[in-house]
């Protein structure tokens, strides 16, 4: 890491600007919001002392709707280390990232007592090894039951405008956590009324917990451990799961090359209008750094499913109609980081497509079954001729967003000391 | 001629109303019509559930039900409300102040809010609640005669973050977990679940709340506004919470479901499942997603109803 440390501009996050810039923008007119963004896409191009120094352009004490940015917290000793061209993601002005803080969330993501029945941890359906999926079509809750979709990959994904696959009303990873943890239907970690006090007593029975706690959230020197505290601990940790030393990270950065087929695969990538969607550097929809002035919130209809001539998708999983009950929003969903993907398999929302190379087909067919004939299919998703090279350099490109060191970074990995094995 | 008239007044007048004129007199009403707080201006109001006119509990098996007159239990039954007004003779309304913020109260400058729990944890089919069956306030003191108030909880208050320190007890996942509805963005506004003895006990159930709910990630703002509101205005205009009080009818909510299998509304704007139930609230709401969530014009809800105490 220190050897690559001069090809990367370090961006520290300032708690102040940031904080300033998101939270100036709450209250203001559109236009005003489109210009204190810009600052720091200014900033980014310079260095950290500069994006310091401009901060001042963000409107001063706004009024926040959220009483509890006044909390007293600890200011962030966060670095952001990123390529420059990645700048780095927003972070809500009432959870700064910490040190202790990602440290502490690393424990709990990887603790099965924070489920209800304490079979489950966050790390049962996002394992490290595989990017942080499952390998799994649909989600395994702790009390058995599946969920209508797969669980997503969790590299870089504090740039994500909205968060799962297809939900406008989650924009942050503090609000998304609150569905696996307190989710009904389908029931994930399990959390209810019945344990909810119970599981937080498990964690303060643990007396390793309260110094961390204490640490991550120096406002209660106990450390008592509180749902608000776990969420924003294990967020932060989640905003820390950078993946940037791909391939494709280290020929962008000078580091490598690209054999001559994932060159071709790379601007097949671009010329076939994949990149329409899987937008760099994330390679993903939606994505939201510090640097962006109006993120592109759009969602995708690939056309998987048409039930009824109209488009329809399966009930147990429509879409953002969902959420908006727009009938346009049917089997819209969040086009998600291409980061990984080679290890990330079953693809699509539902993990109906088993590979890499039936996925390239799928859309080189313009959608899959009826889904080719229906009327709400995004018009990228038409018919093209790949020849068998044409797919093969395709998939030697997406293989080259692969980070090897990210699945194998101790930081990431699994805190507690693994189970003794039963002889 | 007043000598003449007294004895024929006494005579033909009720005793309460009567006593309703000496107690104006006193507080200084406008007229004699209508009830009277004490001089602390104390209001309570009772929740309680019933089906059509029968009072019903964790534990009650409640018969007639649905559009096949099945049996069913309470399982879970619990509901936001927020903004409660008592109603003058003038037809002026005056809001009251909550007795208490707790776990079941709260109120700021976005709004007021209460909890009502008419389940209770460990008895019969009921796993969760503790019984909250009643919102004490103020108000000025005086002749009221009747009261009003919103099912569900203010947009000001709805879009908290569930988990945050600074979120209302009433509102926060640590204290009423499940009425959190956190990929709406929001509140569930009734939780009302009923299991039906019929074979595999399958639930009905409705949970109400706004819908269509969306952020604006550009500005950081969680929940910018909703499509569908789903607040149900409750209005009694002649209502004494001395005497009376209000009942939530779930043989009415739920009279065309079908109790030998699932019904289950969660709001959604495309649930051809919640039409039923929504047309017992009198909330517009069309299975094509087009509903508004707002009051049907002419209609009047039939789910919740004033009931002799």
């Amino acid at each position: 890491m220190t050897a690559l440390s001069c090809l990367r501009p370090v961006w520290l996050l300032v708690l102040a600007v940031v904080a300033g810039v998101v939270t100036g923008c709450q209250r203001q007119p559109a236009a005003t919001s489109e210009v204190a963004p810009a600052t720091s896409t200014a900033a980014t191009a310079t260095a950290t002392a500069t994006a310091t120094a401009s901060a001042p352009a963000a409107p001063a004490s706004p009024s926040l709707p959220s009483p509890s940015a006044s909390a007293v917290q600890a200011a962030s000793d966060w670095t952001w280390d990123l390529p420059d061209y990645l700048p780095p993601p927003r972070v809500p002005a009432d959870n700064p990232m910490t040190q202790a803080k990602v440290a502490l969330g690393r424990y709990l993501f990887y603790d099965t007592r924070l489920s209800g029945n304490g079979t489950q941890a966050c790390t049962t359906c996002h394992l490290q090894k595989l990017a942080f999926t499952d390998g799994r079509a649909h989600g395994l809750g702790s009390t058995g039951q599946l969920h209508p979709r797969s669980p997503m990959a969790l590299g870089n994904v504090g740039w994500n405008a909205t968060y799962t696959w297809a939900n406008p009303a989650l924009i942050t990873l503090e609000r998304q956590m609150t569905n696996p943890i307190f989710g009904e239907t389908p029931v994930e970690m399990g959390v209810n009324d019945r344990n909810v006090k119970q599981i937080l007593q498990r964690l303060a029975d643990d007396p390793a917990y309260a110094p961390r706690f204490a640490a991550a959230f120096p406002q209660d020197p106990a450390g008592r451990p509180t749902w608000d505290h776990i969420v924003k601990a294990v967020s932060s940790f989640e905003r820390a799961l950078i993946t940037t030393n791909s391939k494709y990270d280290q020929v962008r950065q000078g580091r490598a090359r690209y054999t001559a087929s994932e060159a071709r695969g790379y601007a097949l990538f671009k010329s076939a209008d994949c990149i329409k969607c899987h937008q760099e550097p994330n390679f993903g929809g939606q994505f939201l750094s510090v640097a962006t002035v109006k993120p592109d919130v759009s969602f995708h209809n690939k056309g998987l499913y048409n039930l009824d001539g109209q488009g329809a998708y399966p009930a147990e999983s429509p879409g953002v109609i969902e959420i908006t009950g727009k009938a346009s929003d049917m089997g819209m969903y969040r086009a998600p980081t291409l980061r990984n993907i080679e290890l990330t398999a079953p693809y699509m929302h539902d993990g109906s497509v088993a590979t890499l190379g039936e996925v390239i087909d799928l859309y080189a067919a313009g959608g899959r079954g009826a889904g080719k004939d229906s009327p709400l299919k995004s018009p990228l998703l038409r018919p093209r001729h790949f020849s068998a090279q044409d797919r093969a350099d395709l998939i030697a490109f997406l293989k080259t967003l692969t980070d090897h060191q990210f699945i194998r970074d101790p930081r990431y990995s699994a805190p507690f000391p693994a189970a003794p094995k039963k002889s | 001629m007043a000598f003449q008239v007294r004895p024929l007044v006494l005579s033909t007048l009720s005793a309460g109303l009567a006593l309703a004129a000496l107690l104006s007199a006193c507080g200084g009403g406008d007229d004699a019509t209508g009830w009277a707080t004490d001089s602390a201006g104390s209001v309570t109001l009772q929740f309680e559930a019933v089906a059509g006119t029968t009072p019903v509990s964790c534990g009650s098996t409640i018969t007639g039900l649905g559009s096949t007159s099945k049996s069913a239990q309470i399982q879970d039954l619990r509901f936001y409300v927020s903004d409660v007004q008592l109603i003058k003779a003038d037809g002026s309304t005056v809001p009251l102040t909550l007795a208490t913020t707790d776990d079941n109260n709260y109120a700021d400058a976005n709004g007021s809010v209460s909890l009502i729990t008419l389940s209770q944890a460990g008895t019969g089919a009921c796993t969760t609640g503790t019984l909250n069956t009643a919102i004490q306030g103020t108000v000025p003191a005086g002749r009221y005669v009747g009261v009003t108030m919103t099912l569900g909880v203010p947009m000001g208050l709805n879009h908290l973050s569930s988990t945050d320190a600074a979120t209302p007890a009433v509102l926060r996942s640590d204290v009423n977990p499940s009425m959190s509805w956190n990929w709406r963005g929001g509140r569930k506004f009734t939780k009302i679940e009923l299991q039906s003895t019929e074979a595999g006990n399958p639930v009905t159930l409705l949970h109400l709340g706004s819908t269509g709910c969306v952020g604006d990630p550009a500005n950081g703002v969680p929940i910018t506004g909703c499509t569908a509101p789903n607040r149900l205005t409750l209005s009694f205009a002649d209502f004494d919470p001395a005497r009376q009080q209000i009942a939530l009818d779930v043989q009415s909510l739920f009279a065309q479901q079908n109790f030998s299998v699932t019904n289950s509304c969660m709001s959604s704007p495309t649930d051809a499942g919640c039409v039923s139930d929504f047309a017992a609230l009198a909330l517009n709401f069309n299975p094509d997603g087009t509903g508004t969530g707002t009051a049907v014009a002419g209609q009047t809800q039939t789910v919740f109803k004033a009931m002799s105490r």
